[in-house]
């Protein structure tokens, strides 16, 4: 059975690290929705996190710090964070944290995913957060990066495996991608010495 | 009194759970219990050679039918269960092929790979004592172990048991394979 494609970002599958409150600002560009990725900017503030961007690590939850809620103009209580809501943002920033993300569709001519590309590198497709459910939509870029060319490029995240569950497998049919994998966050903020 | 000298690869002291990964029935080595395990690029693993980044250590062993194995030999393909965590730390022998004193303490030293046994899975890689530097190497040492080695109080000097951790884990390389 080809697997679904039903992109709902990062799932965490390990014990992990205490994970942490963050500030986000109200300019971001982009909404911040639950399983996204995210990015510390210079200013200090978190954003969704784009493809190319390191990492600072995966939201678990959001608030606002007025009334430990997210409300929209209408009052009515949303479960992601808007663009231009000040707020926080709980995050799962430990370093060695596993998640589950589904790669991206499978375009003809490139390379399908398969066992090879465990321990190989991608970076994410960092689509907005559906605003009904508050569910990120990141998936792996696997189909805009050729991973056979030069396995060893820097990039987001590191394939460990393919997540054990029904109807996920590698395939190489046109229609058939969408694998879910877990990975680890390879260019993590807080596995380089370097500062932001 | 002598350390005794009793190789049996890497024992795991601390570090998070192990994952599963796959072994496949073209690598050149046997695998047991206590070898080093690095991914090859077809993403299948192999025992790790001395020199070179390496992903983990084997906790355990299963054949492809589930049936757990104390060994899968070079031809035989099976499930690794790998503690492939960074930050683990290991019990592991000097080879007493160098200079083992209190100043290798620190350093980083490579592995030394051997066959395990086959009749009791027990892995036989130790510690390469004559590659004590602090340059880059495959696990950095940290400090004596503290016990009773067979019935000789372990004591710094040839085949003294050694805490060590990885230093040229895969994983801590933002590079992949």
């Amino acid at each position: 059975m080809d697997n679904i494609d039903r992109p709902n970002g990062f799932t965490c599958i390990t014990p992990h690290a205490k994970a942490h409150w963050y500030q986000a600002d109200a300019s971001k560009t982009n909404v911040i929705g639950i399983g996204d990725a995210v990015h510390m900017e210079t200013d200090g503030y978190l954003i969704m996190a784009t493809a190319g961007a390191t990492i600072r690590g995966i939201v678990k939850g959001v608030r606002t710090a007025t009334w430990g809620y997210v409300e929209d103009s209408d009052g009515l209580l949303l479960n992601y964070l808007p663009a231009a809501t000040a707020g926080w943002v709980w995050v799962i920033d430990d370093p060695r944290a596993r998640f589950v993300i589904q790669t991206d569709g499978y375009t003809t001519g490139t390379t399908s995913v398969a066992k090879s590309c465990e321990g190989s590198n991608f970076d994410i497709l960092a689509t907005t957060c559906d605003t009904s459910t508050g569910r990120s939509k990141h998936e792996i870029d696997a189909d805009g990066d050729s991973y056979v060319a030069d396995p060893t490029l820097t990039r987001q995240l590191r394939v460990i495996g393919l997540y054990d569950a029904p109807n996920n497998a590698y395939s190489t049919s046109s229609d058939g991608q969408w694998t879910r994998l877990e990975v680890e966050i390879n260019e993590h903020e807080l596995k380089t010495t370097s500062g932001i | 009194m002598a350390n005794h000298d009793n190789p049996h690869g890497f024992t795991k002291i601390s570090g998070r759970a192990p994952v599963w990964y796959q072994k496949d029935a073209t690598s050149s080595a046997l695998l047991v219990v206590g070898d080093p395990v690095k991914v090859e690029t077809d993403g299948y693993v192999v025992r790790a050679a001395a020199g070179g980044v390496f992903r983990g250590v084997i906790e355990a062993l299963k054949s492809t039918t589930g049936k757990v194995v104390n060994q899968l030999g070079a031809a035989v393909a099976g499930n690794v269960s790998v503690c492939d965590d960074p930050d683990a730390t290991y019990k592991a022998q000097d080879n007493a092929g160098g200079t083992c004193n209190q100043a290798c303490v620190g350093t980083n030293a490579d592995f030394i790979v051997a066959n395990g046994d086959t009749l009791t899975g027990k892995s036989a890689c130790e510690i390469d004592g004559s590659t004590y530097a602090n340059t880059a190497a495959q696990v950095r040492i940290v400090e004596l172990w503290k016990g009773i080695d067979g019935n000789t109080i372990n004591a710094v000097g040839n085949h003294c048991e050694w805490v060590v951790t990885p230093n040229e884990s895969d994983l801590k390389s933002t590079t992949g394979i």
